[in-house]
């Protein structure tokens, strides 16, 4: 019979006992018992007394229990009642041989794991859709702006979105909104202010997002009017959190930023933002409140705002795209206040759509992806290992396999012994890899990976576990297989003592195959880490423009309602400033509207002398409002000098600009003496020094155009007024700067206990934060290939120390023909390198393909660098070298009398 | 008790010789190509047909019916036997029908090469023996 009908067989056996175990065991008794009674009758036919008759009928029959069992075994049931007698044999037989059950269940566990927690991380964060309806239809829409600089974007203008939901008929929906800060008071009882997230939206966002209140009325028309009462909507954990589920709490006022505002809803849990869903350090949002939309306003090309859109039914993202693309074209016709065609040619100014999962994502798709495919990689290396490992395994148990096929054991017996011990060995891995993802992915949550989106919905979901299973069965099955074959070649003349030479042979060169696969699959593996390696030091060596050693930063939060005025926060600054300087060790302090690296909005910045014209026209540049002693303190080099607080008080306060914003403001010219100002309509100041270029948006990012600007009424109008919030900057001679925090605390403190501090950190760890996703990648990636090369190592080793021990007699011969030892060492170790080198190429031939998906991660470094491939491959050849010393030494010291008497 | 110690006790010589493994097959096909018979019945329809030349062993004959039934060369179904009694009667298939054709057949070659080297007293150049190998 066929081994497929046989299998067949079996599982139609497996079925039947599943649905009705002991339904066959019933019948077969019946049959016989059936049998004996008509024996019995014959026989009392036949004038035998009943015991007589019924005894003879039993020595007729022969062995009962014999038939039973050999009727099961022909109907093909075996299978199932010996699947236990076999686990527990198999178990035995792996507690038996820890040499191998042991290394071989903790490669397989490790690789498991590895590739278990990526693909959790993966299919939380790619795979599965965003938690809002028909996620699918959700767009994202930016500015993008390639003649202000290449990869620039800007958020979109009240104004121009407004136009779009008036006239895009692609969309159901679109909507506008925009993060701020707000506080939460409550005088009468005596809870402590509360700063908290807030949002202000537009109604189309609500549609769009499908976000309905859980209590309390929908936002309307009316809240958005100008003069509207002020009404909030309360987060879920808000309301649960600060005002207990307390559903009284629906129409009662509370006091938000020092005014009083209505309640007039609880959002549900699910009312998430996408920006929320990043877990970009936003935090969760805690007040909603709708966005005024004054008709009468004039319109501005101010892009500040966030949007998002829902396609409309039967609608397509290339269609809303060109829909986009024609209205952004008709903009100076239908805004002139805000866009002029020079405008939107000088700026290449257009209007981009992005479907949201993937604008959520930010590219970390790829990235995943990439870590994913080194992970199998490794899997398939510990494969390899583990097959290594089990055909010397089975070369020792091929005596064994040969006695008992010729003692008429079939090999589907052999087969199904085999897959079920790799089974067993296979999902107590898949197990331990199991628990080993969960820690993995708990500490992932932990660190918080600063840069992982939608961190918090991370787990292993039913995908992973299903994934576990096939994993270990998949493997299960390829090992057993494999197990079973090698025994299987066994014959005969095995037996007689002769070495079944050509057996052997067959399982050298296949663990050759294997050795070259790994070494192949680790130089892939290793160019990839070395490749981002190297673009993680130069990042590291790239002048940031600043000196974040011995630097802590913090917020500081003023209550509104006490600093109404510029003097007021000005004092509140300075004296903080001198009084935080005076600490021991500290030896600069400067406060700011915001850091580098921590993403910064812009502002539109009019350069006097400087060859643009209007508003419209204006670039958008990071505008920040410094007080004296902030460059300084954040160790920033600059040309000419920083305003000081005696020159706040005179007129002799000026602005401070980048080099980056001087060169194209005044291509060749003087900047300093030059005068700038926010927007058209601010008075202009004087610009009294020139800061050396910071890398504002990231390590990797080019520099931006930065403009300092001073603390005075004509610079912090159009602001938006005097700053609440500043970022202070503290530059100390401390190794871990974080260690002064209590003393600031309570320093500052004193003068003014109602400003919360927040979010105090190193300049270092913020700088580190920047480049945790590659940090993160790198280390992924490099753990990855140092297991490989280890696994790689232990496969040669292994590889040649089999090789030397089969050619035991040979080697033996050659040395009593006069052969010398030295000879035999660089032989096998010729034997080594040469495998190595197959592999390396293979392998270099991989990576020339496979890490061009690391292009994202590269900088400065590109993918297939021929510098890096050949240092890998130099780099395995001599790991190589190193794994082969060992036999090669034991191949030398063979002793010819011994091996010619065994052979 | 008695099973067990009979079940040990598997070498014990059997008072009529036991029929060979492949002929029995044969044998059981050709038993129910006459019509539907449960196991006892083909144990002594053999035993009366061969004039108790030819006996069965009950540890022989049901791990047999099994073997042929899981191949599907017959097909059982419970009904009631002349004694009112449950018996699982076995029945031959259309594969069963075509595997008796060709076990009929390798038979009647088997034992007819036999019988010829039997009936040849002179020596003569071997005869070419072609057709289906023996079974193992």
């Amino acid at each position: 019979m066929s081994l497929a009908h046989e299998l067949r067989s079996r599982l139609r056996a497996l079925l039947r006992w599943l649905v009705r175990p002991d339904e066959d065991e019933r019948e077969l008794d019946a049959e016989l018992r059936f049998h004996l009674e008509m024996e019995t009758d014959k026989n009392l036919a036949s004038g035998m007394s009943p015991k007589e008759a019924r005894r003879r009928a039993r020595i007729d029959f022969g062995g009962i229990e014999r038939t039973r069992e050999e009727c099961r075994d022909q109907r093909g049931a075996r299978g199932v009642e010996d699947l236990a007698r076999d686990l527990r044999q198999a178990l035995r037989r792996l507690l038996r041989e820890p040499g191998f059950s042991l290394p071989a269940a903790v490669t397989l566990a490790l690789a498991f794991g590895g590739v278990l927690s990526m693909f959790g991380v993966l299919s939380s964060v790619v795979l599965r859709p965003l938690p809002y309806h028909d996620p699918g239809r959700l767009l994202r829409l930016w500015s993008a702006v390639p003649g202000v600089g290449a990869d620039e974007v800007w958020g979109v203008a009240k104004a121009e979105l407004l136009h779009f939901e008036r006239e895009a008929s692609s969309f159901e929906a679109l909507g506008l909104y925009r993060f701020g800060a707000s506080t939460l008071g409550d005088a009468e009882s005596g809870r402590p202010d509360e700063r908290v997230t807030s949002v202000r939206f537009s109604l189309g966002l609500l549609r769009a997002l499908r976000i309905e209140p859980a209590r309390g009325r929908r936002p309307g028309e009316a809240d958005t009017r100008p003069g509207a009462e002020p009404s909030v909507w309360l987060a879920d954990w808000l309301w649960r959190d600060r005002f207990g589920a307390d559903r009284g709490i629906i129409g009662a006022r509370i006091e938000i930023d020092g005014r009083s505002a209505e309640v007039a809803g609880i959002l549900p849990p699910s009312a998430r933002l996408p920006e929320e869903l990043e877990g970009r350090g936003l935090g969760s949002v805690g007040v909603w409140s709708a966005l005024e939309i004054d008709p009468t306003e004039r319109p501005q090309s101010s892009h500040v705002y966030r949007a998002i859109g829902r396609l409309a039914p039967g609608a397509t993202v290339e269609l809303a795209a060109s829909e986009l693309t024609r209205l952004t074209a008709g903009l100076p016709e239908a805004l002139p206040t805000a866009y002029t065609e020079r405008f939107l040619e000088s700026t290449g100014f257009r209007t981009e759509i992005v479907p949201l999962h993937e604008d959520v994502l930010g590219g970390i798709g790829p990235i995943l992806w990439t870590l994913l495919v080194a992970l199998v990689f490794l899997l398939l290396i510990a494969c390899a290992n583990v097959a290594g490992l089990l055909v010397a395994r089975t070369e020792a148990r091929r005596h064994d396999g040969a006695v008992r096929l010729a003692l008429g054991a079939s090999r589907l017996r052999l087969l199904q012994e085999a897959i079920g011990e790799m089974l067993l060995l296979c999902f107590a891995a898949a197990g331990a890899g199991l628990g080993l993802a969960t820690a993995g992915l708990r500490a992932l949550r932990v660190i918080e990976l600063a840069d992982l989106p939608r961190v918090d919905e991370v787990g292993l979901g039913w995908e992973t576990w299903m994934l576990s299973l096939a994993l270990a069965f998949a493997v299960a099955v390829a090992l057993g297989v494999l197990q079973a074959r090698r025994s299987g070649t066994g014959r005969l003349p095995d037996l007689g003592g002769s070495r079944g030479a050509l057996g052997r042979a067959a399982a050298g060169r296949f663990r050759r195959v294997l050795v070259v696969g790994q070494v192949a699959l680790s130089t892939v593996l290793l160019a990839g880490a070395a490749l981002l390696a190297q673009s993680y030091l130069r990042l590291h060596r790239v002048g940031p423009g600043f000196d974040p050693r011995g630097v802590l930063v913090f917020s500081v939060l003023l209550p509104e309602a006490s600093y109404g005025s510029l003097e007021r926060v000005t004092s509140f600054y300075r004296a903080a400033s001198e009084r935080l300087a005076e600490l021991p060790g500290v030896e600069a302090v400067g406060l700011g509207s915001g850091l580098p690296l921590e993403g910064q909005g812009c502002s539109v910045v009019e350069a006097q002398d400087a060859p643009v014209v209007t508003e419209a026209e204006m670039a958008c540049v990071p505008v920040h409002l410094v007080t004296p002693g902030h460059l300084a303190a954040l160790g920033v080099a600059v040309q000419g000098r920083e305003t000081s607080w005696e020159d706040l008080a005179s007129a002799a306060a000026g602005a401070v600009v980048s080099e980056a914003f001087a060169r194209r403001q005044w291509p060749g010219g003087d900047a300093i003496g030059n005068r700038v100002r926010i927007g058209s309509q601010a008075p202009f100041v004087e610009v009294v020094g020139v800061a050396e270029d910071v890398r504002g948006e990231g390590l990797d990012r080019p520099p931006t155009e930065d403009v300092y600007l001073p603390l005075f009424e004509g610079a912090t109008t159009p602001l938006g007024g005097p700053p609440h919030r500043l970022s202070v900057v503290v530059r100390t001679t401390l190794e871990s700067p974080g260690s002064i925090e209590g003393s600031v605390r309570a320093t500052l403190a004193e003068l003014e206990p109602r400003a919360p501090l927040i979010g105090f950190q190193t300049m270092e760890s913020l700088v580190r934060g920047s480049l945790a996703r590659r940090e993160i990648a790198t280390r992924l990636l490099a753990t990855a290939a140092g297991l490989a090369l280890i696994l790689g190592a232990v496969g040669i080793f292994g590889v040649l120390s089999y090789v030397v021990s089969r050619r035991r007699a040979e080697l033996g011969l050659r040395l009593a023909l006069g052969a010398r030892g030295s000879e035999l060492a660089r032989s096998a170790l010729s034997e080594a390198l040469g495998l190595a080198a197959l592999g390396v190429l293979v392998g270099t031939g991989l990576a020339l393909w496979a890490t061009r998906s690391l292009r994202g991660l590269l900088y400065g470094v590109a993918p297939g660098d021929p510098g890096t491939l050949a240092a890998v491959g130099a780099g395995l050849l001599v790991v190589a070298m190193v794994a082969a010393v060992g036999p090669a030494r034991r191949a030398a010291r063979v002793d010819p009398v011994e091996a010619l008497r065994e052979g | 008790m008695t099973q067990n110690r009979m079940s040990k006790s598997r070498e014990t010589p059997q008072v009529r010789s036991d029929v060979l493994q492949g002929t029995l097959d044969l044998l059981i096909l050709k038993t129910l190509s006459l019509g539907p018979q449960h196991g006892w019945g083909i144990s002594q329809r053999l035993q009366q047909v061969s004039e108790d030349a030819l006996a069965v062993g009950q540890g022989s004959l049901y791990p047999a019916l099994h073997r042929l039934q899981r191949k599907g060369a017959i097909e059982s179904e419970w009904g009631s036997s002349e004694n009112n009694r449950r018996a699982r009667f076995y029945r031959l298939t259309i594969e069963g029908e075509r595997l008796l054709g060709r076990e009929l057949e390798t038979w009647r070659f088997f034992t007819g090469a036999v019988e010829r080297v039997l009936a040849c007293d002179e020596l003569e150049a071997p005869p070419a023996l072609a057709g289906p190998g023996s079974d193992r």
